[in-house]
């Protein structure tokens, strides 16, 4: 059974006049990943800051369940020490974790930068340098990942190389807090959501839960004469409509379902953009 | 604060240094003066060290430590730091010890470039740390207070122009700027070297100059807490 690794309480920040949290609640489950979702500004990153204690919530309260030690971060404003090689970066981060250096070949291998390990740091393309950061925050094998939009503005074959990577450390027990304004990214990666607008939750859940839960109670039968027709999702109507069309030959049966976006935007009025 | 944690620091610390030539200046600069100045038959040893120690002092404890505090910032290196479990504390420390450690390799170097003889070689290499020591707050403090390297050099300007007041002092020949720079610790370092030369040093001839140096010592301190409270080291 899993246990709970955050668990947080009615938490609210105000930041100069603006309050950027209200009264936040939710729980992380050890070993999965959860996306925090929401559009800029919404307040994902300060919720990061308050859970890694760069920030001080005014109300409510955090509890992390991990030691500090073991807990990865990687930001939208990490760096590394671009005049030294991807190599020696990682080594330093090994070594102020009392990692053994042997892990440093394997990780880099897993982000796939074993090639260019003699490379300086500033000679790298913006994927690599993430890739990197991404190294630099896993290598000491932490129980508990934060990722702060950590595949923005990347290329999609980036993107998918790191989703693997979060994958892979998902099966080696890390569990990961994922904020994302990426819907589809989220829908790929996350075990479960939390839709983050101006300040609050609107939703949280399974995201296959979340489409049946949001989606229009219709059903679409689709015939091979192009033919097609929305009906009430329950079996006596969609047998009503086979049996009156029953000399036309089916094509499909299918329910609608929202994505994330479409939910998001449902629940809040606002583009996830 | 952790030793292992101190120990990787400094050493990347050094790695990164001797390879960024913008901030390596600062600390050839010293070196490269005492080199050119003992080869001038003009210049008496004593000033031709005083004036090149002023000179280091006045360069790498404020204007290199200040810079490469404010690079780590820069470069989001330092949030990354202290995102890995690495506090302020060991950051500060580990760039004063890298601080000091090019200091007193120039104050070391520069001793035997200007030919010293080597029965002296503690009594100024001992001044030399402690003026350091004194010099190294305000580094910090310039560390702290600046948000880039461009506003970590022009805030070490108004320091470092303190520190080397005792070099000029002498050109305006005013009683009150005379006042001004022998409360300096750099001034203090220099009238102790004088003392050194002449082989006269006892507690008493240089009584008064370490009570400044121990003054500076203490508000340096003052200052850099202050600071740090108010700021912390990542604004």
């Amino acid at each position: 059974m899993s246990s709970k690794i955050i668990e947080v309480k009615d938490l609210s920040i105000v930041l100069g006049k603006k309050k950027v949290l209200n009264d936040l609640s939710f729980q992380v489950e050890e070993k999965e990943i959860f996306g925090f979702l929401g559009p800029s500004g919404a307040g994902k990153t300060t919720t990061i800051k308050i859970l890694t204690k760069q920030l001080l919530p005014n109300n409510g309260s955090c509890k992390v369940e991990v030691e500090k030690e073991k807990i990865g971060i990687l930001s939208d404003n990490s760096g590394c020490y671009e005049r030294l090689t991807v190599y020696r970066n990682l080594c330093f981060f090994a070594e102020i974790s009392k990692t053994k250096k042997e892990k440093v070949e394997e990780v880099l291998k897993k982000v796939k930068l074993y090639e260019d390990k003699d490379k300086k740091v500033k000679d790298l393309s913006k994927g690599m340098k993430q890739r990197l950061l991404l190294a630099c925050a896993v290598i000491h094998s932490p129980k508990l990942l934060f990722l702060d939009e950590p595949t923005a503005a990347l290329d999609p074959a980036t993107t998918e190389e790191i989703h693997k990577l979060l994958f892979q450390l998902r099966e080696e027990g890390t569990t990961i807090f994922l904020t994302t304004h990426n819907m589809e990214e989220a829908d790929e990666l996350c075990d479960r959501v939390a839709f983050l607008n101006k300040g609050e939750i609107a939703e949280i859940g399974i995201p296959s839960e979340l489409k049946l839960k949001y989606a229009n109670h219709t059903v679409d039968i689709l015939f091979e004469n192009h033919k097609e027709i929305s009906i009430d999702k329950d079996i006596s109507s969609i047998i009503k409509c086979l049996k009156e069309n029953s000399k036309e030959s089916l094509k499909s049966i299918h329910s609608q379902e929202p994505n994330l976006a479409e939910i998001f935007l449902k629940l809040t009025g606002r583009d996830l953009k | 604060m952790r030793v292992y944690k101190l120990k990787a620091l400094f050493k990347l610390g050094i790695e990164d240094l001797v390879k960024n030539m913008n901030v390596f200046v600062y600390i050839i600069m010293p070196l490269a003066f005492a080199f050119l100045y003992s080869n001038m038959d003009t210049l008496p040893k004593d000033f031709v060290f005083s004036l090149c120690m002023v000179l280091n002092l006045s360069m790498v404890p404020v204007a290199l430590m200040g810079t490469i505090i404010a690079e780590e910032k820069e470069k989001n290196t330092l949030r990354t730091l202290m995102l890995h479990d690495i506090n302020a504390t060991e950051i500060l420390f580990s760039k004063a010890l890298i601080c000091l450690l090019f200091v007193m390799l120039n104050s070391i170097l520069m001793f035997f470039i200007v030919g010293f003889p080597m029965n002296q070689f503690f009594a100024y290499q001992i001044v030399g740390l402690l003026v350091s020591l004194t010099v190294i707050f305000f580094g910090a403090l310039v560390g702290l207070l600046a948000k880039n390297q461009m506003s970590a050099g022009l805030l070490s300007i108004p320091f470092m122009a303190i520190f080397m007041a005792p070099l000029f002092v002498n050109m305006v020949k005013s009683k009150l700027a005379s006042s001004i720079s022998s409360i300096l610790p750099t001034d203090a370092m220099m009238e102790i070297f004088d003392v050194i030369s002449k082989n006269n040093l006892s507690i008493s001839s240089i009584g008064m100059e370490v009570l400044v140096i121990g003054v500076w010592l203490i508000l340096g301190f003052i200052f850099f807490q202050i600071v740090y409270k108010k700021v912390g080291v990542d604004n």
